[in-house]
Parts: structure tokens; C-alpha cells; sequence
């Protein structure tokens, strides 16, 4: 046993400094024990890795479907779960037989109960909604990866100027949906979610929305 | 008012980068030290969006790959319920399809060996079985410490002592 045999596993590695790993390659090209020993060495590391490569075989092949379209189809049954559980929410209030009359009553008094500054000029933090959490429950597979917020707002909107505002935002962390990299930081989408008086869903839409960036409707 | 997207496009290109060079060498890692493939996929998703996180937070960009390996070696730890099954149950009953597949490509070890060496490698320390999986991953006896949070004489140590154990035990 020569005084290098304790440095061949390194110099093999390439961890010596330059200096010992001139003086061990030297002593190696003249010592034959020192360059059987290496081989040795070599073989029981690509051993290992031949090991591992079967442990890996084992472990079974690649799934097909990652993570995050696990959590896209998550957001989506919840979208569907809250399209679902909508009607029987409004169907707290007497359901109209005449929609446009009915609304345009009901407009009137939660417009002057909920906001009235609003109604008549809706500044930014006027107009912001309060956040709530959401009541559906969250799908195994995404109980990490999606945060769900509803917003709620108060049916003001007489369905004449109706187009404008959703009645429920769901806003969906971006790495719930795509995978890491793949959207800048700061960057989220909302679903949004226009109901009808008679609470089916009028109108969906995913709209992506820059964190510190809030959408204005009323420039001064 | 400017959108600041040119940083974000910096953070997200790195990341990507990052994403295509280490994400098969990590889940080679974690299904190795005995993550399943979904489990491994799990931790390896996380380790990335920490890195984004980190890189947005304008964290230390030196020793990137050892950052990762780090944090997705700890993640793998919490998972210690699967952390010994690969090396706890030996291959046995599933070796000889494996060696059948195997061994034309492979004349480097014949069965009988590789069998001995599959026990050997049982008997290794968990830290000696890490040390060995990192450096074949490529990893520098310097990243494989910041990787487990030891000194790097301690990684030249535990690699030498972990293939002289194989060795002797394979009798090669």
C-alpha cells in the first residue's frame, strides 16, 4: 500500500489542487498497483450508477399529466362547483318573475343600503370589493397549490348598464395553473363570473391581472 | 408609470435555464435516495418555485445548483416516510428482470456482482449512499457539503470510505 492510495478517489474526482494532482497522476503512470486499485475504483462507481439507474427502472415510468394540470382541472371543477351552488344563494331573496323590473327594484334599495358614495362617483377604494373567503371545497390535489378568493358584490347593477361589472372573481395563483417559470412574477389571473338576476351564469371570463396594477374604470 | 417587465423576463429566463439544465439530474436525486416518481416530481416543482422566489428576491445567485439540491434534499427529508424505502428493501425479486434487460449493454458487471453490489450498497450509511448519488450526479465535493450542510473534508472522507466499503465488500 503506497502513501497515494488515500488520494486516488479524489484525483479521480478531480478534487486535489493542482499540485497534488501533478505529483498523483505522475506517481500513478509509474505505480501499477495504484492504477489497478483506480479501476477498481471506476468500476464499483459506475456500479452505483448502474444500481441506481435500475432502482430508478423500478420506480415506474414518467407520468404523463403533471401537477399543475392537476390544479387546472381543480380551479375549473371549483369554477363549476360555484355555477352550481349560485342559484341556490340568490334563491335567498324572492326569485323575479319579470326580470328587468325586478332587478331594477332591488337595484335601488342595495345600491342606496350598500354603497351610496359609490353609486355616485365609485373612486378606486370605493369600488374595490371586500374579500371573502371561498366556501367550496378544495380538491385533494390542489389543497397547496390554489388559493381561492371569491369576491362578493352586492347586485347593484341594473341590467341595463349591465355589461360591466362580474358578480364573482375568483382569482387564481399563476403557478396553480402553469408551470414555474413559465408567467412573469406579479402576475395572476381572475376568472370572472357574471350571474344573471335569476342567478345562472350570463358571462365567464379569465382575465390576468399584474400584482400593483389595479384596473381603473373612472380616470379623475 | 412603466410595467417592470424586463426584470421579470430576466428572473423568469434564469429560472428557465435553471429549469431545463438540473430538473432530470434532481429527479434522478430524489427517486434515487427514495422518492417516488410522483413524490420526486412533487419536490421538484416546489425546489424550482423556491427559486424563482429566491432569484425575484434578488438572492444570492452563486452555487445555484447547490442551492437547489438543498432545498430539495431538505424537502425530501420531511418526506422521510419514503426516504429509505429504495435502499431499505433491496431489489431483489424485481433484479433479475432488471439484470435480464440490462447486462447485454452492460457487460461491465455480471449478475452474481451486481447482486453483491446491491447488498453492499445496503449496507452503506445514509450520508455515504448521499455523498455517492450527489457526486454521480456531478456535484463538486464542495456542493455536495453545502448540500448537506457539511464540511467539505468530511465529503472527500465520507466518498472514499463509502467506495472502499463497496469494494471490500464486493471483493472486485
Amino acid at each position: 500500500m503506497c502513501d497515494f492510495s488515500g488520494k486516488l478517489i479524489a484525483w479521480m474526482d478531480g478534487e486535489l489542487s493542482e499540485g497534488e494532482a501533478g505529483t498523483t497522476e505522475a506517481h500513478v503512470e509509474a505505480c501499477a498497483d495504484c492504477r489497478s486499485r483506480l479501476e477498481v475504483f471506476r468500476q464499483v462507481s459506475d456500479g452505483f450508477a448502474a444500481y441506481c439507474d435500475a432502482a430508478i427502472a423500478l420506480a415506474g415510468p414518467q407520468p404523463k399529466i403533471s401537477r399543475w394540470m392537476f390544479a387546472v382541472a381543480g380551479a375549473t371543477a371549483a369554477l363549476a362547483l360555484l355555477l352550481v351552488l349560485l342559484p341556490k344563494r340568490s334563491a335567498q331573496t324572492p326569485q323575479p318573475t319579470n326580470r328587468h323590473s325586478a332587478v331594477a327594484v332591488r337595484t335601488a334599495t342595495s345600491a342606496a343600503e350598500v354603497r351610496p358614495p359609490a353609486a355616485t362617483a365609485p373612486g378606486l377604494s370605493a369600488s374595490r370589493p371586500q374579500r371573502i373567503p371561498a366556501k367550496a371545497p378544495e380538491p385533494a390535489s390542489t389543497v397547496n397549490a390554489v388559493q381561492r378568493v371569491v369576491t362578493a358584490r352586492a347586485p347593484v347593477r341594473s341590467v341595463e348598464s349591465a355589461p360591466a361589472e362580474p358578480s364573482v372573481e375568483i382569482a387564481i395563483p399563476v403557478d396553480a395553473m402553469f408551470p414555474p417559470g413559465a408567467v412573469p412574477p406579479g402576475m395572476s389571473f381572475t376568472a370572472e363570473l357574471i350571474v344573471s338576476a335569476d342567478g345562472s351564469a350570463e358571462q365567464l371570463g379569465l382575465r390576468p391581472c399584474l400584482a400593483g396594477f389595479e384596473r381603473r374604470k373612472d380616470q379623475p | 408609470m412603466g410595467l417592470p417587465l424586463p426584470r421579470f423576463a430576466t428572473r423568469t429566463a434564469e429560472t428557465a435555464i435553471f429549469y431545463r439544465q438540473l430538473r432530470k439530474p434532481l429527479l434522478r436525486y430524489l427517486v434515487s435516495i427514495g422518492l417516488s416518481v410522483d413524490e420526486a416530481q412533487d419536490v421538484v416543482q416546489d425546489a424550482f418555485v423556491s427559486l424563482q422566489r429566491h432569484l425575484a428576491a434578488n438572492g444570492s445567485r452563486e452555487n445555484i445548483r447547490s442551492w437547489l439540491y438543498r432545498v430539495a434534499h431538505n424537502q425530501a427529508r420531511n418526506r422521510q416516510t419514503s426516504y429509505d424505502r429504495r435502499f431499505a428493501a433491496p431489489l431483489d425479486g424485481e433484479i433479475e428482470t432488471i439484470l435480464d434487460e440490462r447486462t447485454p449493454e452492460r457487460a461491465l458487471l455480471e449478475k452474481e456482482k451486481f447482486r453483491e453490489l446491491a447488498s453492499a450498497i445496503g449496507l452503506l450509511s445514509e450520508r455515504e449512499r448521499e455523498c455517492l448519488l450527489l457526486r454521480g450526479g456531478g456535484l463538486r465535493y464542495r456542493e455536495i457539503a453545502e448540500v448537506l450542510g457539511i464540511p467539505p473534508s468530511t465529503v472527500g472522507d465520507t466518498v472514499e470510505r463509502a467506495i472502499k466499503k463497496l469494494v471490500e465488500k464486493c471483493n472486485v
